[in-house]
């Protein structure tokens, strides 16, 4: 859901790209990665959900994912599926192109997509 | 420390050098007069020469010397002396007890552990064998890190030293371009140090350079009516060495003259070379060397997603970088890009130094966050082909510590288990990557197209934590992998102890992170009263919240750090 990730990182939801990295940089700084690296991990992937550009996201849902199932897609983008399994209701507007579950054009879709470019574009602008 | 200083080795392909961090700034400790060591060893009787002795020895006896084993790291070539047979490791680890050794004499103290660096795009079995050199000459290997990594994080120290903390730039490219292997990083540096990229070639550096050289003089010699000797190795010994001294030489000079007389030949006849070469003659001989580097550099740029524009500094490390072509080439490339004066072949030993700082918690200011060269997938059916293929699930350049999931679906109805197996390397082809290790997750009754949740987490050691659900049955499992030991198995009695250690802090006297670590030298410096008191107050409600997860933790920090400011 893209509240927690707001909340990891405790940051508003309007918080501009700056305040978001600042965050982000604070929270890694606190925790040094040598002691807490479970951590870094829920930092790192809250930062990369925030960062996702919407409008990007659901043209990519829109038309790649044929409003199957973004639940999983989402999850499977971010590193962290089980968010989105368990909170629909979560996802707002993106919850509303949910539909039935077929496994086999879901992992085909996915599997056509390179994943390790999909979160950097999703990315600010560095 | 209540522990043992953590020592930095560059080991190098031509030159390895052993550093250590004193009073939080690193050292270069003096071994063989420079401190700068050939990685050569040459046997002699029953004795074993290593560093400038070897060298000088391995240009008149190069059947009983060894020069740049680490191209041959990871592999099982044995290297023969005489009757015995030496592993490349083995060798590894005699210049490694040779650093250790002297450095210990130097010193005063042991010398028991240490950071290792190894180029970026070293691949896992030459990781290993790099940890299997340090564990034979008898050190604890605390990491292994990559040679441009550490580059840029002594670079990093030393702006932090002289106050440029706020820095006005963010971008730097690290070209590193050793005796034996080239590797190029990207990275974005701020209050935390982030690899972007990071590529290379593990058997590209100067010997190539001097090889186009030595292959020069052949056919001058052979111009000159001489015999042909490209096959006799005490000859090209003895070239290697002329080739590589021009080398060095024409990067200060514009033609360099070779009087070679009584070059070994098979019939034990001798010739000579007498020849000019100039620097641009040497650039043309190896221009398709440098232009496989600039093809390097412009894949990092486009993994990292930005332009030769973007790049604020360009470090050059490895004594190859000294020969002026490389940094015109570059200039060209990178335009207002500065090149900042980094010794380049004294920074990354000065690099793994700090990096030993920040695993024995001396060093809290630098926050390093580095990349996977190597991409980790799972075996898995391709649904369209039936063929098994990697679905990747860390893919490479991800930064580590790293946790990634990715769903996976049955094929049969009722199916009793899946097969799980851990690969790493960049091939869709399973036989094409390396096993790390494998399990499997046994199923509920279901049927087919039933959900299997894959989750990787990869940590600073090279440790994989593999865990499968299959969702909505609570069946579940969790392996620990260590990717530098795959027959080493770890999955059942460490997973407690490992799971243990992934969310605590080390030592719990110690500071956790750079604002205690400040306060408390501050708190140190306070003469007693009220003032210190209420001071350390402040600390001691920071560090409980930081501990306890707290909600109240950033209004203490704040409180801390406004207190801090005051004093």
């Amino acid at each position: 859901m893209i509240e927690s990730a707001y909340e990891i990182l405790k940051i508003s939801r309007d918080a501009t790209p700056e305040e978001v990295r600042a965050a982000y940089v604070k929270l890694v700084r606190r925790y040094p990665p040598e002691h807490f690296p479970e951590r870094l991990a829920r930092f790192r992937n809250a930062y990369a959900k925030v960062c996702l550009d919407d409008e990007f996201l659901l043209n990519l849902l829109e038309s790649g994912v044929c409003k199957k199932t973004p639940l999983e897609f989402a999850g499977f983008l971010w590193g962290d599926r089980r968010e989105f399994y368990f909170a629909e209701s979560d996802l707002g507007d993106l919850a509303t192109l949910a539909g039935g579950r077929n496994g086999h054009t879901v992992d085909g879709i996915l599997e056509s997509i390179d994943t390790s470019d999909i979160e950097w574009r999703g990315l600010e602008q560095r | 420390m209540s522990e043992s200083k953590i020592f930095g080795i560059d080991l190098g392909t031509t030159n390895s050098c052993i550093s250590v961090l004193d009073n939080k700034k690193p050292r270069v400790i003096p071994v063989d007069g420079s401190g700068v060591v050939p990685s050569v060893i040459s046997v002699l009787g029953d004795e074993i020469l290593v560093g400038r002795r070897a060298k000088n020895r391995a240009v008149a006896f190069p059947e009983q010397s060894v020069r740049s084993v680490k191209r041959k790291m990871g592999t099982d070539k044995a290297i023969v002396i005489g009757e015995k047979s030496y592993s490349p490791e083995g060798i590894s680890a005699m210049i490694l007890r040779f650093l250790c050794d002297e450095a210990a004499r130097l010193e005063g103290h042991e010398v028991s552990r240490a950071v290792i660096t190894v180029p970026a795009y070293f691949s896992d079995a030459q990781r290993k064998a790099a940890i299997e050199a340090g564990k034979l000459a008898g050190l604890s290997v605390e990491r292994i890190i990559n040679e441009p990594t550490a580059a840029a994080l002594f670079y990093d120290h030393v702006n932090i030293s002289s106050g440029d903390i706020g820095r006005s730039w963010k971008h730097a490219l690290v070209y590193d371009l050793g005796g034996g292997t080239f590797d190029v990083s990207v990275l974005r540096m701020s209050e935390i140090i982030e690899v972007l990229a990071s590529t290379g070639d593990t058997r590209l550096g100067g010997d190539d350079f001097d090889r186009c050289i030595v292959d020069h003089f052949l056919s001058v010699i052979r111009a000159n009516g001489g015999p042909d000797i490209s096959e006799f190795t005490p000859a090209i010994a003895r070239l290697s060495a002329v080739a590589e001294q021009a080398k060095i030489d024409l990067s200060v000079r514009g033609t360099v003259t070779i009087e070679e007389a009584n070059i070994p030949t098979p019939d034990g006849s001798g010739c000579t070379i007498s020849t000019e070469v100039s620097r641009n003659e040497v650039e043309e001989l190896s221009s398709h060397l440098l232009e496989r580097t600039v093809d390097f550099v412009r894949k990092a740029l486009d993994e990292a997603k930005l332009h030769a524009s973007d790049i604020d500094k360009v470090l050059l490390v490895g004594g190859m970088t000294r020969m002026p072509v490389i940094s015109q080439r570059l200039s060209d490339l990178f335009g207002d890009a500065s090149m900042p004066a980094v010794d380049p072949d004294l920074s990354v030993a000065y690099g793994a130094a700090i990096q030993g700082g920040i695993i024995n918690g001396e060093n809290l200011e630098q926050i390093l966050l580095d990349v996977t060269s190597h991409t980790l997938s799972l075996g898995a059916i391709n649904p369209y082909t039936d063929a098994l293929t990697c679905a990747p699930i860390i893919p490479r350049n991800t930064q580590i510590p790293a946790t990634r999931a990715r769903l996976f679906w049955t094929v049969a109805d009722n199916q009793k288990h899946v097969e799980l197996e851990i690969y790493q390397g960049e091939s869709e082809l399973p036989e094409e990557n390396t096993l790390i290790g494998h399990t499997k997750l046994d199923l509920a009754k279901a049927e087919a197209n039933s959900p299997v949740e894959v989750k990787y987490s990869y940590d600073l050691n090279g440790i994989i934590h593999l865990t499968a659900e299959h969702k909505g049955f609570s069946k579940k499992t969790e392996v620990y992998f260590d990717s530098r030991n795959p027959e080493e198995d770890r999955s059942q009695t460490l997973a407690e102890d490992l799971a243990d250690e992934l969310e605590m802090p080390r030592k719990s006297n110690e500071p956790i992170n750079f604002v205690i670590h400040r306060a408390r030298l501050l708190l140190d410096g306070m003469s007693e009263g009220p003032r210190k008191t209420a001071f350390a107050g402040l600390v001691e409600r920071y560090e409980s919240a930081l501990l306890e997860d707290s909600d109240d933790v950033d209004g203490f920090e704040d409180d801390l750090l406004s207190a801090m400011d005051e004093l």
